[in-house]
């Protein structure tokens, strides 16, 4: 294995296929340029080689700044593997529907629970926030399906209320469970946090030209 | 000279003189800083991927010596930074400058 590839291996490690190929396409260039410019002043070889390799630096950095940038192998998965269309699939009438009227009772009962409170015997704040968060997250995840959203600003815009929605579920939870419950939120969250990392990530990679559907939401 | 921030002002500048590919771009940083700015150039891509990415320059392929180059072009958007901090190092040496010529 020669020096270069060496350092190519390294430099394209954790990378999607995509990725490594135009990491792969764009040093090999670079290097022959910069190989040939050392054999004109007067270089053999091998010590035109060497001079290549050191002036690209150290594989390692280059691969940590290839990550920040380009699509990973995790990340090219995700995209694979999420391959839905919401305007397509937010077509359809029944889904509007099911999200319209669990939305309104939602909201409704929590409306009534917070009107009611003094009737209720147990824990009437509680059921009054759980019905009230059901009916924002209901709102906010169903706007979708009312609102065209695929357009940059538009989908920034949304992305920061849910952002915002989040953080707000997170810090009530913390707050109305016990630190020894900490987990079952880490648990449901979890996930979701996680998902929303990658999709960022994706997104800060990827001209926005270029985004599928799903990545706007 | 540690210059890490200003690397992707330094490419902006660069191909606002002309397209040109990633070699050509590293050695002319080095050429006009008359070997000051010497940095690796391996990192040189994934900051031009980030410019490509905030849509400040495109790439495109041309051909050259009968092989084919992925070169680069500053868009307008790209303009308009380089415009932007231009104006914010102007300020910022002028203001080191102050305070080194009183010492």
């Amino acid at each position: 294995m020669t020096d270069l590839e060496t350092w190519l291996k390294r430099a394209t490690r954790s990378l999607s296929i995509d990725s490594a190929a135009q990491v792969r396409a764009e040093i090999e260039e670079h290097f022959a340029a910069s190989r040939e410019a050392a054999m004109r002043d007067g270089a053999s070889g091998d010590e035109a080689g060497c001079q290549a390799l050191a002036a690209l630096g150290d594989a390692g950095a280059a691969n940590r700044q290839y990550r920040r940038v380009l699509l990973t192998a995790r990340e090219a998965r995700y995209l694979r593997e999420r391959g839905w269309n919401p305007e397509a699939d937010y077509r359809h009438g029944w889904l509007r529907w099911f999200v319209s009227f669990w939305g309104v009772a939602a909201a409704g009962a929590g409306i009534w629970a917070w009107i009611a409170k003094p009737a209720l015997s147990e824990g009437p704040a509680f059921l009054t926030g759980v019905l009230l968060l059901s009916a924002v997250a209901l709102g906010l995840y169903g706007l979708p399906m009312f609102v065209s959203l695929f357009t940059p600003k538009r989908s920034r815009i949304y992305r920061a209320m849910r952002l915002a929605f989040m953080l707000c579920i997170i810090i009530l939870g913390l707050i109305a469970f016990k630190p020894s419950t900490w987990w079952i939120l880490s648990v449901t969250l979890g996930p979701a946090l996680w998902a929303e990392w990658t999709r960022m990530s994706i997104r800060r990679k990827m001209p926005a030209d270029r985004w599928p559907k799903h990545l706007y939401l | 000279m540690n210059f890490k921030g200003a690397l992707p002002t330094l490419i902006l500048e660069t191909l606002a003189q002309q397209p040109c590919h990633g070699y050509a771009i590293a050695q002319q940083i080095k050429e006009r800083s008359r070997g000051v700015l010497d940095f690796k150039e391996g990192t040189l891509y994934p900051a031009l991927h980030k410019l490509e990415n905030e849509g400040l320059v495109e790439s495109f392929e041309e051909m050259e010596n009968g092989r084919t180059r992925r070169s680069y072009r500053i868009t307008r958007a790209g303009r308009g930074v380089l415009a932007r901090d231009r104006n914010e190092w102007r300020e910022l040496s002028q203001a080191v400058n102050a305070i080194l010529g009183e010492a």
